[in-house]
């Protein structure tokens, strides 16, 4: 790689390996919110440069009018760079010479193989070992997978660090209603016959992966509602992936829930907004978390929240959310009925800042990334 | 009417759910033409490279059991999507491995034998969970009619989806399981009760659910205390997440009079109950409770966790204790071993208890079902 001569050290966000599925539009959400940050703020000591061979995200189609921000669609555009941010495990732009920081937020194969085929064990498995070899410094979504992280691949605990996924101002300032429609004619409906309009119900927004546990969430819905009678709230599955969703509706079906259960495909950010004001409380009994994107959302809405009792929960709400075993569908549908007791949890959100932890990422890059000019 | 029968799970070690299939397929013989039956020992997504130690019975048609399992596949693929009819044209088509595959035209029977991977997850593997909950919640979709094991079984059901056979009129039976291991001769308890050395006796898979740690500090607590200090024999095949209880096993052994004797044959497992003192059972949960019928059916007083599958067999047949606290699993089995008259009278309620248990009475009841549902 040939010197560069800009004072400022080029830093090259390599988005090559997000997936346009539902599934990465959390990490979509997170690096656009992140770069935002970095173009705004931090572009008179960083070059920032992308590169993205395939269609611009829409999360990141706002960057595209930033005149601070190169992107570049091959890599053989870019020219010389000073430090490499792999956006999603490893790079195909790895250069033993050139420091790299890769962020590795998902740890479902060492905290929960089970819920994942061998194969698809083995090969996170291949790219996880691929990244930790090609980085500098490992950038993760919590202490928790830090942890993991530095457990089971022995890393040096300084070479880890960790961001939250703070993304609430992806959500338009605007507000749209939630349509109440028998006949769609948007993609965003709710079906009158389904619904009523100000009915209340749990929001469950995962995109349906078997981590989810949504035919667990559904089997303790339906003890939840021979317990709560005619005030039971209602429940709606949002962001779920259209082929993910199959067999949760079929297991819906099955149980009878047709009436009481509402699942949408992805939403844009206007309609999840609306979605989120209008919800009672968030429900994700998932087995396994990465982005906590969903909690901090919550917070943003002001929402109680009842999730698995898992440690990168605890590790952001502390006691301020309802736990429950997410294996039992009884101790789901214990925590559903208890919404009412949750503290609310808007004060929490101010111990986190996106301003801080984007800060925390260029104080990071700018230590690691000597200009060579 | 022709039935299929599912005994995929005997054609690997046997556990409960295998040793269920294999003893209603060969009650069905007894009761129903021969001719009208198929074993099915390829079932769904539950494939055998080698079916060949699976159920056979003499007479009885068993379409599988020559193709090979990516044949048998295949055929399951096939028939999911409608481009081919299941061998030999069944009208009844009867689950017995927690899986739900689609029948064709046939009516599928599924049995619930227990729901421990919503109910005790804990005990399970989270595999095991995803599978167990993915095929029953696709039995609510498929199966014509359901047959519960025991009245345990069934309440558990209304738990964990209160109303859902009241709401859809699905038909369901409870059939409790029947005998499958019958003495020949009854041993006879004043003999038992004498021998110091007629062992304590658990017979179980070596998994967690089983609850076998909570014996074991029950019995060291047994063995300060108890003058007699009899053995304790236990019988099982390793199941899963079992390392730690071995490691307790091995390291007790060294200093108690415990024999792990692993996976034994039929004859072996006989000889077991006929010179056992009495049988323990300290489950956290059953679906039925196979072994505790075996031990009645030889007279064994049984000393159980009040599980609710436990209760069914009667108070008079058992005696129950928490083995969760060691004193009081230690207390019971002293009193146990301490009043003969008390034991002898156990003994008989024990055999008359298991009297009325038969698989023939099981598969009478099932083939009734079966006529209900065409």
């Amino acid at each position: 790689m040939a010197e560069t001569s800009s004072k400022r050290p080029r830093v090259v966000f390599d988005l090559g390996r997000l997936a346009t599925s539902e599934r990465d539009a959390p990490l979509h959400a997170h690096h656009g919110e992140y770069l935002w940050h970095l173009a705004r703020h931090w572009t008179d000591r960083l070059e920032l440069l992308i590169l993205n061979s395939g269609e611009l995200f829409s999360e990141f189609a706002f960057l595209a009018e930033h005149p601070e921000i190169e992107f570049h669609p091959s890599a053989e555009s870019i020219g010389p760079f000073d430090l490499l941010y792999s956006a999603n495990g490893p790079s195909k732009l790895a250069d033993p010479s050139i420091p790299q920081i890769s962020y590795l937020p998902d740890t479902l194969h060492l905290e929960h193989p089970d819920s994942i085929s061998h194969e698809e064990i083995a090969e996170r498995e291949r790219l996880s070992r691929e990244t930790v070899a090609q980085s500098s410094l490992i950038h993760t979504s919590s202490k928790h997978a830090s942890q993991i992280l530095a457990t089971h691949y022995g890393i040096q605990p300084e070479t880890l660090f960790h961001t939250y996924f703070i993304c609430h101002s992806r959500f338009p300032s605007e507000d749209i209603q939630l349509q109440f429609d028998a006949s769609p004619t948007s993609s965003f409906f709710v079906p009158t016959s389904t619904f009523r309009k100000g009915r209340p119900y749990f929001l469950t927004p995962a995109n349906g992966e078997r981590r989810d546990n949504h035919k667990a969430l559904l089997v303790a819905y339906r003890q939840y509602r021979a317990n709560a009678g005619p005030d039971a709230l209602a429940l709606v599955f949002a962001n779920l992936d259209p082929e993910l969703a199959k067999p949760i509706r079929q297991a819906r079906n099955a149980l009878k829930l047709q009436d009481h259960v509402l699942l949408l495909d992805p939403l844009s950010p206007a309609e999840q907004k609306a979605l989120w004001q209008s919800s009672s409380a968030i429900l994700l009994p998932s087995v396994q978390h990465n982005s906590l994107l969903p909690f901090f959302d919550a917070m943003h809405f002001e929402k109680p929240i009842i999730a698995s009792q898992l440690a990168p929960i605890d590790e952001i709400l502390a006691d301020q959310y309802i736990p429950c075993d997410p294996r039992q569908p009884q101790d789901i549908a214990r925590a559903m009925a208890e919404p009412g007791k949750t503290p609310p949890t808007a004060k929490l959100l101010a111990s986190f800042d996106l301003a801080d932890e984007a800060n925390e990422l260029a104080k990071r890059i700018l230590k690691l990334a000597k200009p060579a000019g | 009417m022709k039935i299929a029968i599912d005994v995929a799970q005997t054609c690997r070690a046997r556990a409960g759910c295998a040793w269920h299939a294999d003893s209603l397929a060969q009650a069905m013989a007894r009761v129903a033409d021969p001719a009208s039956l198929l074993l099915y020992h390829q079932f769904g997504l539950w494939l055998n490279p080698d079916p060949s130690p699976g159920t056979h019975i003499d007479s009885v048609a068993a379409p599988f059991l020559k193709m090979d399992y990516r044949q048998a596949e295949a055929l399951w693929q096939a028939v999911d999507s409608g481009k081919a009819q299941l061998p030999g044209q069944p009208d009844i088509v009867h689950s017995n491995s927690f899986l739900s595959p689609a029948v064709g035209t046939a009516k599928l029977v599924y049995t619930v034998h227990d729901l421990c991977f919503w109910t005790h997850p804990e005990h399970g593997t989270e595999r095991n969970r995803y599978l167990c909950q993915s095929q029953l919640l696709l039995a609510l979709e498929r199966a014509a009619g359901f047959h519960f094991i025991s009245q345990a079984s069934r309440d558990d059901f209304e738990a964990m989806l209160p109303g859902w056979l009241e709401e859809t009129g699905r038909p369901f039976l409870i059939a409790r399981s029947g005998l499958r291991l019958h003495p020949s001769a009854v041993p006879d308890p004043a003999q038992r009760f004498a021998d110091p050395n007629s062992p304590w006796l658990f017979v179980g898979t070596i998994e967690p659910r089983k609850n076998l740690s909570a014996l074991l500090d029950a019995y060291q607590r047994y063995y300060e205390l108890s003058a007699v200090k009899r053995p304790l024999e236990l019988i099982g095949a390793e199941g899963w997440r079992s390392q730690p209880i071995h490691q307790k096993i091995d390291q007790l052994a060294t200093r108690l009079p415990i024999r792990y004797l692993g996976r034994v044959d039929d004859d072996t497992l006989k000889a077991s109950y006929a010179r056992a003192f009495a049988h323990l059972s300290p489950s956290h949960h059953e679906g039925f409770g196979l072994t505790i019928l075996e031990a009645l059916a030889y007279s064994l007083p049984t000393l159980a966790s009040p599980n609710a599958a436990a209760r069914e067999f009667g108070a008079r047949a058992l005696s129950f204790t928490e083995f969760e606290h060691p004193q009081m699993a230690a207390d019971a089995m002293l009193a146990q071993e301490s009043d003969l008259a008390a034991y002898t009278r156990q003994a008989a309620q024990a055999r008359e208890s298991a009297a009325p248990y038969s698989w023939e009475n099981t598969a009478r009841a099932l083939l009734a079902f079966y006529e209900t549902l065409l």
